[in-house]
């Protein structure tokens, strides 16, 4: 498969104000990569999707756009393309489900004046999918912090856009929920190959993506295929904390005490 | 499709509740805007009055035939009066309405930015250095209050890092500040130069006694297009509910919308405040009701919320016309006193809705 | 929440004061009537209104209701007039006997051992009235709202109309201090300063004559005291003979700025009735603002203002008989303010740009002051 480079990192590095915590990242992501970033509290994982997402700008180094529909990203503004999913942000109350999820629509359209049937649609589709459709009219002050992500996360995947970030989206998410919300992302139904980065401190994960990052201190630690990535030297050295890697009934898993 | 009557349902629930709820605002508007231009100081039959609005509306005016007293009154005086209160009310609720979305503050009103203060300045100095003229069918004094409303929100945009950083605490902090530096300057004004008060006293707590079909068309023709301009950002402001990152994540411009609002808001306030003086509390009431009755976008909430406003502005004013008859009192005072049962009733509700 | 409401509830009581403050007026509230009637609403005198169109006949319950009356034939009045004129002509006028005494309004006897030399004249009219005696070398402060004559300029100012700088009132070591309202007078008096409180006059100028020859008792100008007294007097007594062969006469609207106009008890609100004006505003007590709807109903045939432009160029107004007649008058309505002796100016100066040429005539009997 012939990857074109689609978003690069070069030599970019970014300094915390009041601290001396530096991240540091120079990489390139290819089109359609499924990459899964972890690494321990503060390490800086939410920090580089925001570099990514365009929320930060580095101290130094650039990041660039490539190939993308043939136009440079100067042209075009980064919401066309981009979405992010923040991990604990403000959430209005006096919202209802549906019409937090339906402001998602707001940049795909032309017409930025007003939704149409389509953007209806659009929403009554997601909620669906997500299974909170018979909650449409509550309001945001009624749900569970659980359900308020998962609201979170329509109003991120009805922006169908290209490259999708998403930080921790499963934290307060019961299993079975973060098992299926998981595979939402990953597969998405859109006809172009979808870039997506999601943080999570749920390794077991790992396998469903292509390409593990790991992020300790603000430097990027080690970067390749689950495969070659997760063993129980690297996620002991991760986290300074003896964690096993375990294969049952050929399936991996990640065990920690 | 399944789909399909759930959009029908949903956009029943959504839209149709809210359509029939500003026709509903309407009728009531023009009921009352019958009844205040039935009440008044001097007793006029509503057989008179009737004719003489068909007469203005479908007879060649002539001057001989016209010399009433009460064809003056009816005419030139309560119905400009009534159209006034009604644009104004519409003016202040929709800035207030717009405030409380962008800055996300339940306790957000046109004069957050210091509009209020700035506008009052303004009148005082214009009024002390023209003392005997009328602070508003005079040109002058009205047009230091529209300048000193600009200078107080230019004022407050400028203190506030707001050209820097994304922070609305600053913008409100900076209108706090503002505010009371106006105030304290007014305060001195008042103190060392010795202007006539009673002007002053009347302008500062707001009213309508003076108004004039002049007064009517310069608040109607600025504030016409201003709130025009807010409503045609609905959709946008209510994104601005969001955390900020996501409204950056949707490809909104905050500062950039946020800073036309505020002028688009603060043009409006600034015009309707230097015609007729502070009038408090209906920018502040009028969205509060609205939202608690019936939710808060702004695709609905700026149009019910202008309802609501000039249903209350028109209301006071009736009362402010007749209580004291021939004396008036002026209208500030009581949007205060109704202002006052609203949020009690909100202290409670409000603990619902975000409990 | 609580404080919420508190804080709610502060800010009503602030507004009710605003509303007292403005409600009432500054000075004294009682209401003391002159004994002069006026009769009701006759014009024969003065231009004639333009028809008003035939309407349905008005129902009765209300105050303001305005009704076309028919009109009388002229009365002459036979009321007595005040003549007493202090007439002292013949006798040599007496010094001033010390210790005097000198009563306020507190009922408070205010003992002069002395010719007072430093006096602080918290009071426009006592300014005035200590100037029109000679002795201004006496006044060391006064208020600063106080501007004539030109002069008081470089008189210390101690407060503005209804605060007072106690600080510098003690510096200046006043021997008297003449005040015309009462709420600082017992700070001064525990200050050790002489304090003689006097209710203005608001509503009766006849008293100005008195207040003259008071001054002259404490300042022993006794002379002077009586000819400025009697000269102001006999104006006035000129005025009011002038007016016992005339029936009332056109009505009036006094606009002192923004359409706040004086009731009949006050100062001016007297002095309209004396030259047999109808003011309009009959039915307020004190300064208030009037309502536009019933200056227009109640037609004024002449308007008193100092914004004459106003009222010519607002729609609403353009049918009124006084616009129409450009019967819209400004006088120096300072005049009228002051219960000093240039207030018998003011009303000469209203009654001439009323009344003249007929006016005119009995004051040119007089010896122009």
């Amino acid at each position: 498969m012939d990857k074109k480079p689609h978003i690069s990192l070069n030599n970019t590095m970014l300094k915390f104000k009041n601290s001396s915590f530096k991240l540091f990242a120079n990489l390139t992501i290819n089109e359609g990569e499924k990459i899964l970033l972890i690494g321990p509290n503060g390490s800086g994982k939410s920090s580089l999707i925001q570099i990514i997402s365009g929320h930060i700008i580095p101290n130094k180094g650039q990041i660039l756009f490539h190939n993308f529909n043939k136009t440079n990203k100067q042209t075009k503004p980064l919401s066309e393309f981009i979405s992010y999913m923040p991990q604990s942000p403000y959430m209005p109350l006096h919202f209802d489900v549906f019409d937090f999820v339906i402001t998602g629509r707001f940049s795909n359209k032309k017409n930025k004046d007003i939704f149409s049937n389509n953007d209806f649609k659009q929403t009554i589709q997601v909620l669906k999918k997500i299974n909170l459709f018979n909650k449409w009219n509550s309001k945001l002050a009624h749900l569970s912090g659980g359900e308020k992500q998962l609201v979170l996360l329509s109003h991120n995947l009805i922006q169908k856009k290209h490259i999708q970030l998403f930080d921790e989206p499963t934290s307060n998410l019961d299993p079975f929920n973060q098992s299926e919300v998981m595979n939402l992302i990953l597969n998405s139904s859109l006809k172009k190959p979808v870039t997506t980065i999601v943080s999570t401190h749920n390794i077991n994960f790992a396998w469903k993506f292509n390409r593990i990052i790991m992020i300790k201190n603000g430097v990027i630690f080690k970067d390749g295929s689950p495969n070659k990535i997760i063993n129980s030297k690297n996620l002991s050295a991760l986290y300074e904390k003896d964690i096993k890697v375990k294969i049952i009934n050929n399936k991996h898993f990640v065990l920690t005490h | 499709m399944s789909t399909n009557t759930n959009i029908k349902e949903i956009i029943y629930i959504k839209s149709t509740k809210n359509f029939i709820s500003i026709m509903f605002l309407v009728l009531v508007l023009v009921f009352i805007f019958a009844l205040s231009v039935l009440l008044g100081p001097s007793k006029i039959s509503p057989f008179e009055i009737i004719r003489i609005i068909t007469f203005d509306i479908f007879t060649n005016k002539s001057e001989f035939i016209l010399s009433t007293a009460a064809y003056a009154i009816i005419i030139n005086l309560r119905i400009p009066r009534s159209l006034l209160a009604i644009i104004t009310g519409i003016v202040l609720s929709s800035s207030g309405s717009t405030y409380q979305a962008i800055f996300k503050n339940p306790l957000a009103d046109p004069y957050l930015l210091g509009v209020g203060t700035g506008a009052g300045l303004g009148a005082v100095i214009g009024l002390t250095i023209y003392p005997s003229n009328l602070p508003f069918a005079n040109f002058g004094a009205a047009l230091f209050a529209f300048g000193g409303g600009l200078l107080a929100v230019f004022l407050t945009y400028n203190l506030s890092n707001y050209s820097k950083n994304l922070n609305h605490l600053s913008l409100i902090l900076a209108g706090v500040a503002i505010t009371s530096i106006m105030g304290a300057f007014t305060t001195l004004i008042l103190i060392t130069q010795n202007p006539e008060i009673k002007p002053i006293l009347s302008w500062l707590l707001g009213g309508f006694s003076l108004a004039s079909w002049e007064h009517f068309n310069i608040v109607f023709l600025s504030g016409i297009p201003c709130v025009a301009l807010l409503y045609s950002q609905h959709n946008k402001i209510n994104i601005l509910n969001l955390d900020s990152k996501q409204v950056h994540s949707l490809g909104i411009n905050e500062k950039k919308t946020i800073t036309i609002l505020i002028i688009a808001s603060t043009l409006s306030s600034s015009i309707a405040v230097s015609q007729t003086g502070i009038i408090g509390f209906v920018g502040l009431v009028a969205p509060h009701i609205s939202r608690m009755a019936w939710g808060t976008n702004p695709k609905y909430l700026i149009p019910q919320a202008s309802l609501v406003g000039a249903i209350i502005l028109l209301s006071s004013d009736i009362l402010a016309k007749t209580i004291l008859s021939p004396t008036e009192i002026p209208v500030g005072l009581i949007t205060a006193f109704l202002g006052f049962p609203f949020f009690v009733q909100l202290l409670r509700k409000e603990g619902d809705i975000h409990g | 929440m609580y404080k919420f409401i508190i804080k709610l509830f502060v800010v009503q009581i602030v507004f009710l004061l605003l509303i007292s403050c403005y409600a009432s007026t500054p000075l004294s509230t009682q209401n003391k009537s002159i004994p002069l009637n006026p009769t009701p609403p006759v014009n024969n005198s003065y231009k004639t209104k333009p028809a008003l169109m035939p309407s349905k006949p008005q129902s009765n319950k209300h105050v303001h209701e305005y009704k076309l009356t028919e009109p009388k034939q002229p009365k002459s009045a036979t009321k007595n007039i005040n003549t007493k004129i202090i007439n002292n002509n013949n006798k040599t006028v007496k010094e001033t006997s010390y210790p005097l005494i000198v009563t306020g309004t507190n009922n408070k006897n205010i003992t002069f051992e002395n010719t007072p030399n430093k006096i602080i004249a918290f009071d426009s009219a006592a300014v005035e009235i200590i100037y029109a005696l000679g002795e201004e070398d006496k006044i060391i402060g006064t208020h600063s709202y106080v501007n004539y004559p030109q002069n008081t300029k470089d008189i210390a100012k101690v407060g503005d109309a209804f605060n007072i700088n106690i600080e510098s009132v003690i510096n200046l070591e006043p021997d008297l201090f003449y005040i015309f309202f009462e709420q600082y007078v017992r700070q001064l008096e525990k200050n050790k300063i002489k304090v003689l409180y006097q209710q203005s006059l608001n509503d009766n100028f006849e008293s100005i004559p008195a207040r003259i020859l008071m001054w002259g008792q404490i300042l022993n100008k006794n002379q002077k005291a009586l000819d400025s007294a009697n000269l102001f007097q006999e104006r006035l007594n000129n005025i009011k003979i002038f007016f016992q062969n005339y029936s009332n006469g056109p009505t009036v609207f006094y606009d002192t700025g923004s359409l706040w106009t004086p009731g009949n008890n006050t100062l001016v609100g007297q002095t309209l009735n004396l030259l047999k004006l109808q003011n309009i505003a009959n039915d307020i007590s004190g300064y208030k603002q009037y309502s536009k709807e019933l200056i227009i109903q109640k037609d004024p045939q002449i308007i008193i203002t100092s914004s004459p432009d106003y009222f010519y160029n607002s729609t609403e107004f353009k049918n009124l008989t006084a616009v129409k007649n450009k019967r819209i008058i400004t006088t120096n309505q300072e005049l009228l303010s002051i219960a000093g002796p240039r207030f018998i100016n003011g009303i000469e100066e209203l009654g001439t740009a009323i009344y003249s040429p007929i006016f005119n005539k009995i004051l040119l009997s007089n010896i122009d002051k």
